[in-house]
């Protein structure tokens, strides 16, 4: 069994999960897996710039939107251009839009469907290591919004609406 | 905006939110081997919860060693994808398929494939896979809270008792014929009065001229039709030479081969109680229907000349004539044994009114399947008649009786593939192969009426097997047609393959639904 957490952090918990989008309630809570660098910093292959790799630890000081995705899922397709658009709105304010795609599959191959969403943010082949440092992603699309420190601030599971991502965003850069 | 108090609560105190690890994948799957029947069939079972799908392309099932032949895999829907703005082909309820294993494999692995999302949310491909024997029905990786056993396979005939006949229906019908059936049925109107009352409704005389125009049309059918060519090649063959009245004479004869044939495979049916059409599942019939094309075609050739004089014991000057009259005869009982694959609304109604009046002590109904077979036989006399018209015979002529002697040879190598299908398909088990698809449509059948029954949904039952010119003809057009499908999807439909339908099983089942050929459609609406 999992531990559980503390009091204090299951009531915030519940206050947060009020405010996520219907099934993102995050369900057997683990704890952040601990250590002294970055727990969830990961150094990936970049699909859209292969010659420089993808590091989560090269974002520090920004906001980052981590986005798992699929190519063979349609809700994941469906809220590509919306992250797009946001990256172009709010890059200027030190934020940046993560992609990190689940798909099976030699690198190349899967570059190659990628860079057929003409994405402007930078994409890395999330691998199981990764998907596991993320709590074991099991569906996409999930999102998890990083504050300028690295730190978790929120995570959804789902399409969420544009309008709410750009508030939880412009909420965090103001912090 | 408490949301955002919170986030940034939590952002300032630096706590990091820790990363949620999401329940499992809402699907779940079950595969059982049920071994009730002569050949263990392989059932595997899907929970797709509300607001969730699997994409049916991507439900792939698999077993180690072998093929799994589909016997029942429901059709899944189409609905338009939002996101992708695509149709897509989905699962949105539970749902079981059912399969036989082309080769025996005890224990078999059996790997399920599959792919789901709900409205947001898509879950990663899953995988799993069963080992399942025979000795060990709820095998392998089964989920916990979820043992099937063999019991789940009831009887189909106790669960009929729950469902009234709404509707039966034979034949070729295209769309609206189709539609318009399935809509009588369900409003009460499907029953037509029995053939008895229809025929002292319309009285005897129009039935008569009735069941003459209906054997007419039975030319028409997917079975005779490509035979016409053929017949007219032979009758032309011996006409060629002759007067209009011996073309007359020989269409005659060939006719005469035709309906007395047709009314013996009729007064078989009503006497014996055997499905009509039954022959063309057997090999030998197959493969004699193919050997006499071959024989045929090569006369056609002139590799060889069919000298019948030989049968007739006779020397006469005028045997070789009296010869062809008889292969022109032959020609014609071959034409309508191949008819009997063809079962029209009308032959269905011949031989239901033949075996009532036969049950009334009036034998001269027996007599209704040869006005039938009378009536496919009409045209032809006047065929032969028309054949004697053509210029004396010339150079030109020998390059018609070639291009006949092709499209027969095409006819020698379609029966000799029939027979060698029928052959294959019967070969695994010798013994107990033949009854495998039978005894797997039985479950498919007992499956499909608690389907409905849970649902509360009408059955709609499609009676079919290969050999079933006319039922290949109707997947290929009617059950393609999209409105057709639609209209379906009200039903909880189920494909009954009669492949051997004078032996039990099938036999069993086809009596109780009081099917006498292919195809055969029957609706069947639950008990209030």
């Amino acid at each position: 069994m999992i531990k559980k957490p503390g009091p204090f952090l299951a009531s915030l918990l519940i206050l947060l999960s009020a405010c996520t989008p219907p099934g993102g309630k995050p369900e057997k809570p683990t704890p952040a897996p601990s250590g002294e660098t970055a727990p969830l910093d990961f150094t990936i292959q970049n699909l859209v710039n292969p010659g420089e790799p993808l590091s989560l630890a090269s974002y520090k000081g920004q906001v980052v939107l981590l986005d798992f995705w699929a190519t063979w899922c349609p809700p994941c397709r469906f809220e590509l251009p919306a992250l797009n658009r946001l990256y172009g709105e709010l890059k200027p304010k030190g934020f940046v839009v993560v992609g990190l795609t689940v798909d099976n599959g030699p690198a190349e191959q899967v570059a190659q469907a990628v860079g057929k969403f003409g994405l402007s943010y930078p994409v890395g082949l999330a691998g199981r290591d990764v998907q596991q440092a993320y709590g074991g992603i099991r569906a996409v699309p999930t999102k998890f919004l990083l504050d300028r420190n690295g730190n978790v601030v929120k995570q959804y599971q789902g399409v969420v609406p544009e309008d709410q991502l750009r508030a939880d965003v412009e909420a965090v850069l103001a912090l | 905006m408490r949301m955002f108090r919170t986030t940034a609560l939590l952002a300032f105190l630096g706590i990091a939110m820790p990363v949620g690890s999401w329940a499992a994948s809402p699907f779940s799957v079950d595969a059982v081997m049920d071994t009730r029947g002569a050949a263990p069939v392989i059932r595997v079972d899907f929970k797709v919860p509300a607001g969730h799908f699997l994409y049916a392309d991507d439900v792939k099932i698999e077993a180690s060693g072998t093929t799994l032949v589909p016997i029942s895999v429901p059709d899944p829907k189409t609905v338009f994808d939002k996101f992708s703005g695509e149709n897509k082909r989905v699962y949105g309820d539970d749902f079981s398929s059912v399969y036989r294993l082309e080769a025996a494999r005890d224990p078999v692995n059996v790997t399920v494939s599959f792919q789901g999302c709900s409205e947001t949310l898509c879950f990663f491909p899953e995988s799993k896979t069963f080992t399942l024997s025979a000795g060990q029905p709820a095998g392998g990786e089964a989920e916990p809270g979820a043992p099937r056993t063999a019991q789940s396979f009831d009887d189909w005939k106790t669960r009929l008792s729950d469902f009234d006949v709404a509707g039966s229906e034979s034949g070729y019908l295209n769309t609206d014929k189709l539609l318009a059936f399935l809509d009588g049925s369900l409003s009460g109107g499907g029953k037509t009065d029995d053939a008895l009352s229809q025929f002292h409704r319309r009285g005897a005389l129009f039935t008569v001229l009735l069941i003459l125009l209906g054997g007419l049309a039975l030319n028409l059918t997917p079975c005779v039709l490509p035979l016409i060519p053929i017949n007219l090649a032979i009758i032309g063959a011996g006409a060629k030479a002759g007067s209009k009245a011996r073309g007359f004479a020989l269409g005659g004869v060939y006719g005469l081969g035709m309906a007395i044939t047709y009314g013996m495979l009729g007064l078989v049916v009503v006497l014996t109680g055997s499905k009509f059409g039954a022959l063309n599942a057997s090999m030998w019939f197959n493969a004699v229907i193919a050997v006499v094309f071959f024989l045929l075609s090569l006369a056609m050739f002139d590799v060889i000349t069919i000298d019948f004089t030989r049968f007739q014991g006779s020397t006469a000057p005028g045997a070789n004539r009296k010869g062809h009259f008889a292969a022109v005869f032959v020609m014609g009982a071959v034409s309508a044994l191949l008819a009997g694959a063809c079962v029209a609304p009308m032959v269905i109604f011949v031989l239901l009114l033949a075996g009532a009046l036969y049950g009334k002590g009036m034998a001269l109904g027996l007599f209704l399947p040869f006005l039938l077979g009378l009536g496919m036989a009409l045209p032809w006399p006047f065929a032969g008649a028309g054949l004697s018209f053509l210029p004396k015979p010339g150079k030109w002529m020998t390059w018609v009786k070639y291009a006949f002697g092709v499209i027969i040879l095409a006819a020698a190598t379609y029966y000799g593939y029939e027979a060698y299908r029928i052959y294959q398909a019967d070969k695994p088990a010798p013994s107990s192969g033949v009854e495998a698809a039978p005894q797997a449509s039985d479950v498919a059948l007992a499956e499909g009426l608690s389907r409905a029954l849970e649902e509360g949904k009408p059955v709609f039952i499609d009676f079919w097997a290969t050999w079933c010119k006319n039922c290949i003809a109707m997947d290929k057009t009617t059950f393609k047609d999209p409105a057709v499908r639609q209209r379906l999807e009200g039903f909880v439909e189920i494909k009954y393959q009669a492949e051997k339908p004078n032996e039990p099983p099938a036999r069993d089942v086809l009596d109780h639904f009081k099917v006498i050929g292919l195809p055969t459609y029957v609706v069947l609406v639950p008990k209030k």
